[in-house]
């Protein structure tokens, strides 16, 4: 999966760096409050993508290391970077830190993309020195299991990319099995251009027409507040912000 | 540790906190010290590319003990 992944994002540096819910979406005021790093922190940021995340980490003067599978993705972060960081070209379920390396560790809009969600969480864990905290943002399974399997199906077909979304149940059971305590958690919503997030991973116009139909759907559209705005397919995802402290002691 | 003809290749300070990735061994076992334009495993030899100042630390693409450069003595 993660050659998948690494192939799926080598050739979308462009549209993830004129997303506007990566750029500026409502779960980076979050994420960088929940992270509350100070200037002498070490930061890693998992699935860095564009570097968004890290590159408002750095700007408050932490030392950040982004980490991703795509080398094009890592490049775009690094000539962007508002403050100097270091790139890393590695898998989120195989961190090349030792333990204890870093004070905060960041994951944005990056897990569902991840094969296996739970060993990812638990690198960050490992790497996470104690006292320190792990902020994942992401988008959130709805707790209907059809609508979930809907969307999940029009997601793994705008995006072969994607593995899946976590539930609202499996953020804190992941963090919690990793050794974490859930320090902060909070619900957002993502909105969303529905033409322009389908155009982002490379869908068709008629790809994009067929996924609308079944977002429409009334129990889907009402999950993901699907409507038409002035003429532009909308839609919101919910999208969960939660950090968790490793104990000073186990 | 390094080789000291690369000593810049990352900095020292990067290179302290990495490690290797292959699971045959504990996971903070594997210290990394600079051969050649590659961080080589100082436990089981596999190397890993430093590509435009960013290390590749990907499994798939690690180089195998008998394909790395060979270490300084």
């Amino acid at each position: 999966m993660a050659g998948l992944t690494q192939q799926a994002f080598d050739d979308r540096v462009a549209g993830y760096a004129d997303s506007a819910c990566h750029r500026s979406g409502p779960s980076l005021p979050l994420v960088l409050e929940f992270a509350n790093v100070s200037p002498d922190y070490f930061v890693l940021d998992v699935g860095t993508g564009t570097g968004f995340t890290a590159h408002a980490l750095a700007q408050r003067g932490a030392y950040v290391d982004a980490l991703d599978v795509s080398r094009p993705m890592l490049r775009h972060t690094r000539a962007t970077a508002p403050a100097p960081l270091r790139a890393l070209r590695a898998a989120a379920g195989s961190i090349p830190a030792r333990g204890r390396s870093y004070d905060v560790v960041t994951c944005r809009h990056a897990l569902h993309h991840f094969a296996d969600p739970a060993d990812a969480i638990g690198e960050m864990a490992r790497v996470l020195r104690p006292g320190g905290r792990v902020v994942i943002a992401d988008t959130q399974s709805p707790d209907d299991p059809w609508v979930a399997s809907e969307m999940h199906d029009i997601e793994t077909i705008r995006d072969p990319s994607h593995v899946r979304n976590l539930s609202a149940a499996e953020f804190p059971r992941y963090l919690g099995a990793a050794g974490l305590v859930v320090a902060a958690d909070r619900e957002c919503r993502s909105p969303m251009d529905f033409d322009q997030w389908v155009a982002r991973s490379g869908g068709t116009p008629t790809m994009a027409d067929e996924l609308w139909r079944r977002m429409s759907e009334p129990r889907v559209a009402a999950a993901f507040d699907a409507h038409v705005d002035a003429g532009a397919r909308r839609f919101a995802w919910p999208v969960r912000v939660i950090a968790a402290r490793r104990p000073l002691r186990p | 540790m390094s080789d000291s003809s690369n000593a810049d290749l990352i900095p020292a300070d990067f290179l302290a906190i990495l490690r290797c990735v292959n699971d045959a061994h504990p996971r903070d076992d594997g210290v990394l010290r600079i051969v050649g334009e590659t961080l080589e495993c100082t436990v089981c030899g596999y190397a890993y590319k430093v590509e435009d100042g960013i290390p590749n630390m990907l499994w798939d693409e690690a180089i195998p003990p008998s394909e790395s450069t060979p270490a300084s003595p």
